[in-house]
């Protein structure tokens, strides 16, 4: 430990004396020293001691590598030694970097310009002429910088033989800012230049160096400054500047070559617009990329020499395809190994083109090769023989029968012959060209619909002009005879920005307060020019003014709150600490944000460390109006409307390609109360071409939606809604809403709605229920004969999975049709989402008609990512192939999901996109890489600490307990300190589990900032509102000491009482998970220090623990409740097996159940190797946990099964047949061993991690035994509950076990690392 | 910089000095905050409106800070005045050499040699007589990465040394005009 050289003064500017009183601007500081030709202030260090602690724990895990203590690499020994003696000798400075250390710059931009405090240490170095290396051998190598020279030319100078086994270069320029960049010829990239001072770290990769050593190697030496200067070598040989590789669309749409496609992938968030054309072909295509491993799109086909129809029907018109496509990465290339993906192409569309392929791609410098194997469509040659066909003769031959279309035909899937296809893109040296040469699989000798093609080469050749970042122009000659034009639109969906010039100008933000109580109405005012928001009261209480903010919505909240906390800071009287903005919808509560005023004025007025960077804003559930602090009051408006222009479009009809019609659309609203209100529209047709729709889609079904042309097209104007609703609220989080009057376009009734949404929780559950009767076609006040009542339940559920969002609704549907809808969507930070829906109801593919079942894909792009003006508007685009009456769901006009949008806590997290680079100024360019945070836990930092009488004064004590709370995950925060000096916590955590880890957690950082003479904590935790447990640690020395690690946990059971207010939360030991830190971000190499188990030994143990575990949990209520869910489940179990009787064709329903069969065997292999891996503990314990209660879940049904002796379903005996105490395989349905063993091993996982999702598996394989007939849905019920049951036992009782893990703890004496072992 | 032809009628205050900066056409107005010290003569700081720092010396562009491309640092070394140009006869050699960012391009040498040319046939200078005034051309030798031709009009009338107009480039793509500007020329109409 190093830190005594932080006051390190070099010869051309001494730095600010230590114990200076008064804070100082860096600016002013740099103006004071003199002008020096030789001054570098690209090196200059600013040194905050605070920063000290967190740069000591890098320190410190920086030396555990270089030991070898965490065992992830494997490099020379003499090399680490040589590193670690280095490293040693450095300081840990305390380091933050500046954005440009320019003093007149940093005066116009004082937020930039950091405020020196006492302490403070800042270096102004002189200007170095070296760049330093350390090699793979643990040496420093000095090389003389020269502009112009990348990386490379630094690496050839020290190491020629090693540079070219290097495959990142890992940066750290002298201003701190740390930078990777490919430099093999796999992953060569754009980059910028070492700096004079620079710091590389480029270790050949066979050097046994771990990814996370060089982070944190790169992490530890931006803190050091600009490298000192030594004896220097030369460089090495100047190259050209590196380039990176361009990935574009192929004929297809898709990443590719022209008619081929590669391994590659856009860019996470890359939209494609495509059009391509080869006679007789010209494709239309539109792509995303919502996740970096999945491509996806559809895509129209005009076929130019084939008729939509008969003429009496389409005209003249061409024929139109519509097809679905999707690639998955498998793998990512590296030094050796290509990149590969497999791909789908025409998956769910009439199958025409329907194709499959396996592609591998492997980059050298500018060349970029692929080779794959397709089937179908992409290997129409055919020259191959089927290699799967070895598997399983079903591959032989491709079936081609397409049926109604739409649906996913699993069972040709990668059948038929072969043929090889790949090629080769060359980025050529002009930047904006690229060629491309292709080996074609297809023949286009055997095309669909006879079709057939001359084809005189199989190989293919073009070029891509990039004529813009958006737009690339193809020409390609393709068959040996054809033209190929393209034209492609490409833009990052999750890049999309606009800046709000039409805003209004920002408030300025001054580092004082005023001293007077403003005028409210002309704050208020304000506060509405600036947010659109509508300042409905202003209360204060105490030091906290509170504004309820009527109908308030947003996409970019926090714009928004920060453009109101302006007004606020610049005219709320000085006593007011904090503003708190509560958001009101339909006259019900939401949430609010309540804003810390100093830490949100600090933000806005200066550049500030790290470790003073606090959570301005935070969101919570909304507190109740107190009239009587009521300062301000200002009439809501009882009536708005506003007139817009309405697009809407048909695509791919037979009788034309687009119709479409432009109107005029007029959107009134009556408030008749706070909760009452009266709403509607009316449309005029202003522009169309819906005299070409003549075409009526036949349907076997009631035609709720196929009336399409007479809504469109029998009058002009229309009202497509006019609706009375009254909304309310049933406790804090229970919403509903009754609704009468013209619901929608095409059908008119009531209805009402309920939705439990508890405030920042990732799941909600709704239901709606509505008696509805179609309109006439004229959308008048008429109605059609046509009733019904229709409504779903809805589970909506925010999986915090790459950001997925999942709902799945069931219920009956406008047809009478009874099924599920299940939306998967993709939201990125910049709002924009991208989803798909599906739904599958009662009605067979046959009765659909074309199509099978109804689908779509869309695109939500917030207003605010492409207006100049915010908004708080949506654009959706939604792509349907057709529109049927199966599956069709009643449109509501206030669904209270959307309504309810300021309860989810993505409010904060949703942002405007960053600026792109090209158009930042260079300080704020975002890094194509940036290091993995390792900060400790929040609770660890070092923070004031206030005395009680401090506590009581300034209520910013206190929010900072609820914002180090906050940061954890905890919600509806409530502090009290109480005159006995007992500090009480009520508050939730839907995150950390068990409940008493979370208490652990909060009663841990009540001992960091609670008042310093606090005695006692009460803590009680909530979940829904209610409380669930109360613990008293009523010694708090005794607490700290014991979380300190100075006393044992029965040291310190006496002092603690629990209170169960919900007894089936209890655990089995409520003390046993008080001082489990495992954090998500916990670095893996501090739990790999521990010892590897040995197998035999840890399944014997872990039994024992689960038997102990076991004993203690309440199994008659347990049974109880079983048994219920099972009796009740028992009631769908000859609906169930008539559904997949029905279904026992299906495709999706075969896919489904070979999946949902192997996954309990997948899952046990997953946890076997999870187990005995031993690289991570945390999974390696949970891998045990998992095999060992499929284990115990296998036998325990394999029991239940002989006992109970239930009647298979396929033997026609009917789900009440038993016969007990038989081995009769006949007669053992109940309960599922699949389902059994499938969630006790996903059970544990899924609780370790929070990955309800898994559940999500699991059910694949009730499914798939209930659709191969082999059980009553209610046995897989009983399998599943016994497997949930037993994987939560082996999961809590081998998590009892984890206090032998090691802990990092900071205190006031240091860093350290402690272990205990039973 | 916060740029459009509709700032060109814009009222500006009197106490202040001003630089009319056109790129492509658009027109931005900075206001001149310092004068720095420096041992080759002062160095004005000029701010724009977005916050953005131009630093002028001679003329001669030695700092930009808050744009998209940034001059650092800036040394001039062997640097003649412009009466010593302009009565050199021939073409005058110097080096330049700049920090540039983004990119970390520290110490980005040029060798420019100037001399004088006489005035364009077209140019940005508005309300002044070009024929009033001396112009240099300054050229960067020959390299795949030297900047287009810079052009300075400057008033060496009375012994001033006063560039009142110049076309100069951050890079290719970043070039600008700059001319001294008062709020009375500001508030006129255009004399073109």
């Amino acid at each position: 430990m190093r830190i005594a050289a932080l006051f390190v003064s070099l010869a051309l500017a001494p730095p600010l004396l230590h114990g200076q009183v008064a804070p100082k601007r860096l600016s002013d500081w740099l103006l004071e020293q003199p002008a020096t030709p030789d001054a570098y202030p690209l090196g200059l260090s600013w040194r905050v001691p605070k920063e000290v602690a967190s740069q000591l724990l890098l320190y410190h895990e920086l030396l555990e590598s270089l030991s070898g203590l965490d065992r992830e690499g494997a490099a020379d020994p003499d090399a680490l030694g040589r590193l670690r003696d280095w490293v040693h000798t450095l300081p840990v400075t305390g380091r933050v970097p500046v954005a440009v250390a320019d003093a007149r710059w940093l005066q116009a931009n004082p937020v930039r310009d950091p405020s020196l405090q006492p302490g403070h240490t800042v270096v102004l170095p002189g200007r170095p002429w070296t760049v330093t290396v350390i090699t793979g051998r643990g040496e420093r190598c000095a090389v003389t910088h020269l502009p112009g020279f990348e990386v490379a030319a630094y690496l050839d100078a020290c190491a020629p033989a090693a540079s070219n086994r290097a495959d990142w270069a890992w940066i750290a320029q002298p201003d701190g800012r740390m930078q990777r960049f490919g430099v093999a010829g796999w992953n060569r990239e754009a980059q910028d230049e070492p700096a004079p001072g620079a710091w590389i770290w480029a270790p050949p990769r066979d050097g046994g160096w771990p990814e996370r050593f060089s982070e944190r190697l790169i992490r530890f030496l931006a803190t050091q400054g600009p490298a000192p200067d030594r004896q220097a070598v030369a460089p090495g040989i100047k190259g050209k500047p590196s380039r990176g590789f361009d990935v574009t669309a192929s004929d297809w749409g898709g990443a590719g070559l022209l008619q081929t496609p590669t391994a590659r992938m856009a860019k996470t968030g890359g939209f494609t617009f495509n059009l391509s054309h080869a006679q007789p072909y010209t494709l239309g295509n539109v792509f995303v990329q919502p996740f970096d491993w999945l491509e996806t799109g559809f895509r129209y086909i005009n076929i130019s020499n084939r008729r939509y129809g008969a003429p009496e029907l389409s005209g003249s018109q061409s024929n139109k395809d519509r097809s679905f496509d999707a690639k998955f990465q498998l793998w990512r290339e590296s030094a050796y190994l290509p990149a590969v993906a497999i791909g789908l192409r025409d998956l769910a569309g009439t199958g025409l083109f329907s194709g499959e392929y396996v592609v591998a791609s492997k980059r050298s410098g500018a060349l970029d090769w692929s080779l794959g194997l397709g089937w179908g469509y992409v290997g129409g040659r055919g020259n191959l023989a089927n290699p799967l066909s070895r598997l399983s003769s079903r591959f032989d031959t491709r079936k081609t029968d397409v049926g109604q279309g739409g649906t996913i035909s699993f069972s040709s899937f990668f059948t038929g012959p072969t043929a090889l296809f790949g090629g080769v893109q060359y980025q050529s040296t002009w930047e904006r060209l690229i060629i491309k040469l292709e080996y074609d699989g297809n023949d286009y000798q055997h095309e669909p619909q006879a079709n057939n093609q001359k084809q005189s080469s199989p190989i293919n050749f073009g070029a891509v002009y990039r004529a813009a970042n958006w737009v690339d122009l193809t020409l390609g000659f393709e068959r040996g005879n054809t033209l190929m034009l393209g034209l492609t639109l490409h833009t990052p969906l999750d890049r999309l920005e606009t800046l709000k010039l039409n805003d209004p100008p920002r408030v300025p933000v001054a580092a004082f307060r005023r001293p007077q109580p403003p005028d409210w109405m002309v704050t208020s005012r304000e506060i509405a020019r600036q947010t659109d928001w509508h300042v409905g009261s202003i209360e204060q209480r105490g030091r906290e003014l509170r504004l309820t903010l009527d109908e308030a919505d947003a996409q970019y909240w926090r714009e928004r709150v920060d453009r109101a906390a302006a007004v606020l800071h610049r005219d709320a009287p000085a006593s007011v600490d904090r503003f708190a903005l509560t958001y009101q919808r339909r006259g019900m509560d939401m949430a609010e944000h309540v804003i810390d005023r100093d830490a949100w004025v600090a933000q806005n007025t200066q550049a500030l460390p790290p470790g003073e960077r606090r959570d301005a804003v935070i969101a919570r559930a909304a507190e109740k109006s107190a009239p009587d602090a009521r300062i301000y009051q200002s009439a809501p408006e009882k009536f708005t409307s506003n007139l817009g222009i309405d697009y809407r479009q048909t695509l791919g009809g037979p009788d034309a390609f687009v119709l479409f019609q432009l109107s005029a659309l007029e959107h009134a609203k009556l408030r008749l109360s706070d909760k009452t209100w009266l709403e509607g529209g009316l449309r005029l047709g202003l522009i169309d071409n819906y005299d070409k729709f003549k075409f009526d889609a036949p349907s076997n079904l009631p035609r709720v939606r196929t009336f399409l042309r007479e809504y469109l097209t029998t009058s002009k104007l229309t009202m497509p809604n006019l609706q009375l609703t009254h909304f309310g609220k049933l406790g804090e989080n229970q919403h509903y809403s009754l609704y009468g009057g013209y619901l929608e376009e095409m059908f008119a009734g009531v209805g009402g709605e309920w939705l439990y949404r508890p405030f920042g929780s990732r799941t909600a559950f709704g239901v709606d229920l509505n008696a509805v009767q179609q309109r006439s076609f004229e959308q008048n006040f008429n109605l059609r004969d046509y009733r019904v009542v229709t409504g779903h339940a809805t589970m909506y559920w925010d999986t915090g999975w790459q950001d997925v969002q999942a709902d799945l609704s069931v219920g009956r549907y406008l047809a009478r049709d009874v099924g599920a809808t299940l939306d998967v969507s993709r939201v990125f930070k910049n709002g924009v989402r991208v989803g798909a829906y599906a739904t599958k109801t009662n009605v067979t593919a046959a009765q659909f008609g074309e199509g099978s079942f109804d689908k779509a894909l869309y695109v939500s792009i917030p207003f605010d990512a492409m207006l100049t003006r915010s908004s708080s508007s949506v654009g959706n685009f939604v792509w349907k192939p057709l529109t049927r009456d199966g599956g069709a769901k009643l449109v509501r006009s206030t669904p209270l999901y959307d309504l309810t949008s300021a309860r989810s806590e993505r409010t904060l997290w949703t942002e405007p996109a960053p600026r792109p680079n090209e158009l930042s100024i260079p300080a704020d360019r975002r890094e194509t890489w940036t290091p993995r945070s390792e900060l400790p836990a929040p609770y660890t930092r070092v923070a004031p600490r206030a005395t009680s009488e401090q506590w009581a004064s300034d209520d910013r004590h206190e929010y900072r307990l609820v914002e180090a709370l906050h940061r954890q995950r905890f919600r509806s925060i409530r502090v009290t300190y109480d005159d006995s000096r007992r500090l009480i916590l009520e508050l939730s955590n839907d995150r950390i589990r068990p409940i008493s880890r979370a208490v652990g957690r909060a009663a841990r950082t009540a001992l960091r900032l609670a008042p310093l003479d606090a005695r006692e904590f009460r803590i009680t935790m909530f979940e829904d509102a209610a409380p669930i447990v109360t613990y008293e640690f009523v010694d708090r020395a005794r607490l700290e000491s014991y979380f300190n690690g100075a006393v044992g946990l029965e040291d310190v059971a006496g002092t603690i009482a629990g209170h169960y207010v919900e007894p089936g939360a209890r655990e089995p030991d409520p003390l046993a998970r008080l001082d489990d830190l495992a954090t998500d971000g916990a670095p893996a190499s501090i739990g790999s220090l521990l010892a590897r188990p040995r197998p035999v030994a840890r399944v014997s143990s872990d039994l024992s623990d689960a038997a102990a575990a076991a004993a203690s949990t309440d199994w008659l209520l347990a049974g109880v409740i079983g048994a219920g869910l099972v009796l009740t489940s028992a009631a769908l179990d000859q609906r169930g097996f008539r559904f997949v009787s029905d279904h026992a064709e299906s495709g999706w329903l075969k896919g489904v159940t070979k999946l949902g069969n192997a996954i309990p065997w997948i899952g046990f292999g997953a946890s076997a190797f999870a187990a005995l891996d031993g690289s991570n503990p945390g999974r390696s314990r949970t891998g045990y946990a998992a095999m060992e209660a499929g284990a115990t879940a296998y036998l325990a049904a394999t029991g239940l099964k002989y006992a109970v002796g239930r009647a298979r379903p396929q033997e026609g005996l009917g789900n009440r047949d038993f016969n007990p105490f038989t081995s009769d395989s006949r007669f053992d349905a109940f309960p599922s061993r699949h389902a059994a063993v499938a969630w006790a091993v996903a059970t544990p996982f899924a609780e370790e991690y929070g990955a309800n999702w898994l559940y999500g598996v699991a059910v694949l394989t009730n499914v798939a035994r209930v659709a191969s007939r082999e059980h009553w849905f209610s046995d897989t019920v009983a399998g599943s509950l016994i497997g949930y049951g037993i994987g939560r036992i082996f999961w809590e009782s081998s998590r009892a076990r984890s206090n032998n893990e090691p802990r990092v703890m900071i205190d006031r004496s240091g860093a350290k690392l402690a272990w205990e072992w039973q | 910089m916060r740029r459009g032809p509709a700032f060109d009628g814009s009222r500006l205050n009197p106490n202040f000095r001003y630089l009319r900066v056109t790129i492509e056409g658009r027109v931005a107005f900075l206001a001149l905050g310092n004068e720095d010290s420096h041992p080759q003569g002062p160095i004005e700081v000029w701010y724009s409106a977005e916050r953005e720092v131009l630093r002028l010396q001679n003329g001669r562009i030695v700092g930009a800070t808050g744009l998209t491309t940034e001059w650092r640092n800036v040394a001039l070394a062997g640097l003649p005045s412009w009466s010593a140009i302009a009565s050199a006869g021939e073409s005058v050699r110097w080096t330049r050499t700049r920090d540039v960012m983004p990119g970390y391009r520290i110490g980005v040498p040029d060798s420019l040699r100037a001399r004088v040319v006489p005035p364009p046939a077209r140019s940005q200078l508005q309300g002044v007589d070009p024929n009033g005034l001396t112009w240099f051309e300054e050229q960067a030798e020959a390299d795949a990465n030297a900047l287009p031709r810079a052009l300075y009009a400057v008033d060496l009338r009375d012994g001033k040394e006063l560039v009142v107009y110049s076309e100069q480039c951050l890079v290719p793509a970043l070039c600008f005009t700059l001319q001294r500007w008062s709020a009375s020329a500001a508030n006129a109409p255009d004399k073109k």
